[in-house]
């Protein structure tokens, strides 16, 4: 079940700096958001306190609420929260084990019980990932290529059927074939599960995201829906940077 | 996909069970640990062991009931408490010292262990069983031991002190040793020689260690690969051996050209070495220190440093000097220091060498040490024992005060350059 | 290639350790040649031990010795392991930083301890599964007038040797771990952190199993302390050399470098200089206990790249 997330009025500080200055916006359920803005604007910042792996920076604090299906983020347990809200990283990072470990990593560490062959399946299909991988199941997933081991890891936050996946510009270590297909499998996953894709990229923002936010020195300029963003933008900034003036 | 999550086990709400189970198994571990000091304790072990059953038996049963859950850690640690009950029955108490120390090393383990278990459940339970409540209740596994660890250490330097700093005294400290003056009765040629002792090695050892890691990191090839091989082997060289060479050689140096050099010159005994031989043997200990950190200290050199000295047409020699040493010298002196708190506590290699510092501190006497006087004490020679056996607490906390200084100092030292030497 | 005066001077100090090392086994060999023709290589490793302190003739079986230091290695090492472990895995994952840091730096000076102070104090921990007519706590008093009674007569137990050694090996085992353990990719822990798995499922499935390398080496190094250990070892295990009667009664259990210690006059003075014979023997059994090291070495390396091939691409 795809979940709403609400974000209300958050600041994010590290060792007193503000690096998320009071945003507040919502990002639809089963649609995908992606935010974008030039590096070091705090995007990642902000996405990492979704799923609250922020915590692990140390000096790290995060002000205000963070709704994921009407439930605020910031007071619930942590690993329940992540079983909820996935993430994908900028670099694949697939664990030193067969792929079908990789997959099933999550469903054997919340010990669920539940066919576990039927799931390795339908994650690796919503990757795009099973034609080529139905015969390697138990080879190292270190083997792979890196786009292959990059949407590896989309199956494996997609096992545990997430609400939410984060992705943090995922298609950043990719050539562009590979792009391609992890652009597959993202909307193959649509209406299943929220997505919230942080790019720098704007043409992916444009390929991929039902809505855009627009965020610049860690204040939000604009979320809108993307068409409306790339045709037609509210803020001038947005404009600016659209057009590529700045970055 | 439906939601794998959609028929997770409710929280439990009532704690009375856990909260039981916690404080029996708490009072277990206080048990155990109480059982190592007190042998005769261990007539009590089984019937704890039948409460810890019973315990863990409800929280089960109540886990069971109250969430409908199967806890199998908890059946489990059940059946390992049933195994512990029936061992420490069937093992015989009584006649043979070693099967009575037995039964108590056995009773306080298995009991200490089960509790822990235990209480990791119960505190699970107690804490709402969400899998953060999970992670926080692993700590008694990870406390227990760090604990029980600090507290041995504790207890050494304690007793340490409480029995060594009243002895210390000026006079102890600022008389030398001699056997035939029962007026010169201290261990001031034993600190002078833990001094020598360190100022010899680190002499030998600081250009032997840095040459041979400068060959190895900078030329590499084949010697650089037996240097290589060598310095590992150094590493893993159980130390008694190098103490028994160290013996072997004084011997062969007496009556040769090498005596004076090597063995000291008025020879009570066959087989005493001066502070040089003793240096030269303890300083197989640091050179391994040294060659590390020296390449530690070279690799963290930044790559556009040394190719840019190189660049503007430098020769090998003026790298060396001007940028590769300074770089890496911090680093090999911290580790020196490291490597001179060994050589002040270290006995084994120079206890047949040493002798009673009586003939004075040189490079080429008869070589003594703060750690060889315990030696001496306690194994080597009862008329010394009769006169300065009360002094060996004294000694020791001398002894720790230099070494541990020593290390404290390398500590600071290290964080301060931790920084610059992070490799790049 | 051209010869440079840097190279020259580094090849030449550099060959000194390695020189040394030679010496060292030469002096070894040397003064064991007269074990090879005067003791046969069926005495030496067989479980035959008598020493003229019985009134027995002498024989060298060094089996019972072997078997001593593998016991107490052993039991240092289980003893170690668990506790260093958790001081690592507690310092960088549980522990907020300064915490972390204070039981860094506090294990890093203890590190500072020579062997010989905890042999001193090993007298502390004697009542622990050691003496069974040892019935009441050591008190304040007890502790303030410690006994200094010969330590040749004093009761010996090799689990106390066990205890002393893991004390002396942990503040040197529990660093390297920890290094291993903050040397793990933290996009791995990231990853595993996401996916919903909680701390302590990370640590035992993906920190713990990447770090195995650097622990493999840290136990190899409290090995090679504890192997080489001669002072711990003569004031708690007993060093005559005798095969234990029953076979695990610790009492009676003597590690090689306690045989050594015993035959060379380290710990019985009174054979200092005396006789060629044990002094050759001993000089035999460090031959042993280096091969013993080499051994532990070769496999801790072999395993170290296993592991490493395993968790690499």
């Amino acid at each position: 079940m795809p979940a709403t997330v609400e974000i209300k009025h958050l600041s994010v500080s590290y060792n007193g700096t503000n690096v998320v200055k009071d945003v507040s916006f919502e990002m639809p359920a089963g649609k995908v958001t992606a935010i974008i803005g030039p590096s070091g604007c705090g995007k990642t910042t902000l996405l990492r306190s979704i799923n609250r792996l922020s915590e692990l920076t140390k000096n790290c604090r995060v002000q205000g609420e963070i709704m994921v299906d009407g439930e605020n983020v910031l007071k619930m347990d942590t690993v329940l929260l992540r079983r909820k809200v996935g993430m994908v990283f900028q670099q694949p990072n697939p664990f030193p084990k067969s792929i079908k470990e990789n997959v099933l990593y999550g469903i054997k560490a919340a010990k669920i019980k539940t066919d576990h062959s039927d799931i390795v399946k339908s994650s690796l299909q919503k990757a795009v990932l099973w034609e080529e991988l139905e015969h390697r199941l138990n080879e190292s997933a270190l083997n792979l290529s890196i786009g292959q081991q990059q949407r590896l890891c989309v199956a494996r936050s997609l096992a545990i059927t997430p609400e939410v996946i984060l992705m943090d510009e995922p298609a950043s270590a990719l050539d562009p074939v590979s792009t391609l297909k992890l652009e597959e499998s993202i909307q193959s996953m649509k209406g299943d599960v929220t997505l919230v894709i942080v790019t720098h990229n704007m043409q992916q923002a444009k390929r991929v995201a039902d809505y855009t936010a627009f965020i610049y020195r860690g204040e939000l300029i604009e979320c809108n829906e993307t068409e409306k963003i790339f045709a037609n933008p509210d803020r001038s900034e947005t404009r600016d940077y659209l057009e590529g003036k700045f970055s | 996909m439906s939601n794998l999550f959609a028929n997770q086990a409710p929280l439990l709400r009532t704690k009375t069970a856990p909260a039981a189970a916690a404080l029996i198994a708490s009072a277990g571990i206080i048990y155990g640990l109480v059982l190592c000091c007190i042998n005769s304790l261990e007539t009590f072990a089984v019937s704890f062991l039948a409460v810890l059953l019973a315990a863990i038996l409800a929280l089960w049963t109540f886990v069971r009931m109250a969430v409908k859950e199967n806890d199998r850690g908890l059946l489990v640690t059940g059946a390992a408490c049933m195994t512990a009950i029936i061992i420490v029955t069937v093992m015989p108490e009584g006649l043979p010292a070693s099967f009575h120390v037995y039964r108590s090393f056995v009773a306080a383990a298995l009991i200490i262990g089960l509790c822990v278990a235990t209480l990791c459940s119960a505190v699970y339970r107690l804490l709402g069983s969400t899998p953060v409540a999970f992670d926080n209740s692993r700590y008694p596994i990870l406390i227990l031991p760090i604990v029980i660890a600090l507290i041995s250490y504790g207890m050494i330097l304690f007793v340490l002190c409480l029995n060594g700093l009243p002895q210390i005294s000026w006079q102890l400290i600022s008389t030398p040793y001699d056997p035939a003056n029962a007026a010169l009765r201290g261990i001031l040629n034993d600190i002078l020689g833990t001094f020598m002792l360190m100022l010899l090695t680190s002499i030998i050892s600081l250009p032997v260690g840095v040459g041979a890691g400068i060959y190895m990191s900078e030329y590499g090839g084949r010697i650089a690969g037996i240097i290589r091989f060598s310095t590992m082997l150094l590493r893993a060289m159980p130390v008694v051996v190098l103490g028994l060479a160290a013996y072997g050689v004084a011997r062969m140096a007496y009556d040769t050209a090498w005596q004076g050099i090597l063995a000291p010159d008025p020879t009570i005994m066959i087989g005493r070495g001066t502070f040089l031989l003793a240096s030269a043997f303890l300083s197989l200990l640091v050179i391994p220190v040294i060659t590390r950190a020296t390449e530690e200290g070279l690799r963290s050199l930044p790559r556009d440093l040394r190719e840019g000295s190189l660049a503007v047409g430098a020769t090998e020699g003026y790298t060396l000097l001007h940028v590769l040493l300074p770089w890496s010298l911090p680093n090999i002196l911290t580790g020196l220091l490291l490597g001179c708190a060994e050589v002040a506590g270290n006995v084994t290699v120079i206890v047949l060498l040493c002798g009673f510092g009586n003939y004075g501190v040189t490079p080429f006497t008869e070589a003594t040490s703060l750690a060889h006087f315990i030696y001496k004490v306690m194994f080597a020679d009862r008329s010394f024992r009769m006169s300065m056996g009360n002094y060996v607490y004294a000694v020791s906390v001398i002894l720790l005060i230099i070494t541990l200084g020593l290390t404290i100092v390398y500590l600071v030292l290290r964080n301060k350059f931790a920084e610059r030497y992070r490799a790049h | 290639m051209r010869r440079s005066w840097p190279r020259a001077l580094s090849f030449m100090l550099g060959i000194i350790p390695v020189l040394l090392l030679l010496l060292v086994i030469g002096v070894a060999v040397w003064f064991s040649s007269l074990t090879f023709y005067r003791v046969g290589w069926g005495e030496l490793f067989s479980f035959y031990y008598q020493n003229y302190r019985q009134g027995g003739w002498w024989e060298f079986g060094l089996l019972p010795s072997i078997m001593g230091t593998l016991y107490v290695v052993l039991l240092a090492l289980a003893i170690s392991l668990p506790v260093s472990l958790a001081i690592a895995v507690y310092a960088s994952e549980y522990a907020s930083g300064a915490v972390g840091r204070v039981l860094r730096t506090i294990l890093g000076t203890l590190a500072g301890i020579p062997p010989i102070i905890y042999g001193l104090t090993s007298f502390i921990f004697l009542g622990f599964f050691v003496s069974p007519s040892f019935t009441r706590v050591k008190t304040v008093v007890d502790l303030a007038a410690p006994p200094l009674h010969p330590i040749l007569d004093q009761q010996k137990s090799a689990i106390l040797g066990g205890i002393m050694l893991a004390l002396m090996i942990i503040p040197f085992m529990a660093p390297l771990i920890d290094e291993a353990i903050r040397n793990v990719p933290a996009r791995l822990k990231e990853a595993s952190l996401a996916l919903g798995a909680g701390k302590w499922h990370t640590i035992g499935h993906i920190i713990l199993p990447h770090a195995l390398p650097g622990i493999i080496g840290a136990c190899a190094l409290g090995c090679f302390k504890a192997m080489g250990d001669l002072i711990i070892v003569a004031f708690t295990c007993r060093s005559n050399g005798q095969l234990p009667q029953p076979w695990w009664d610790v009492s009676n259990l003597s590690p090689l470098t306690g045989t050594i210690g015993w035959l060379s006059g380290i710990l019985y003075p009174a054979l200092l200089g005396k006789n060629d014979l044990t002094l050759s023997v001993s000089y035999f059994s460090t031959l042993v206990l280096l091969g013993m090291a080499l051994i532990v070495l070769g496999l801790a390396t072999l395993l170290q790249r296993w592991f490493r091939k395993k968790y690499t691409a």
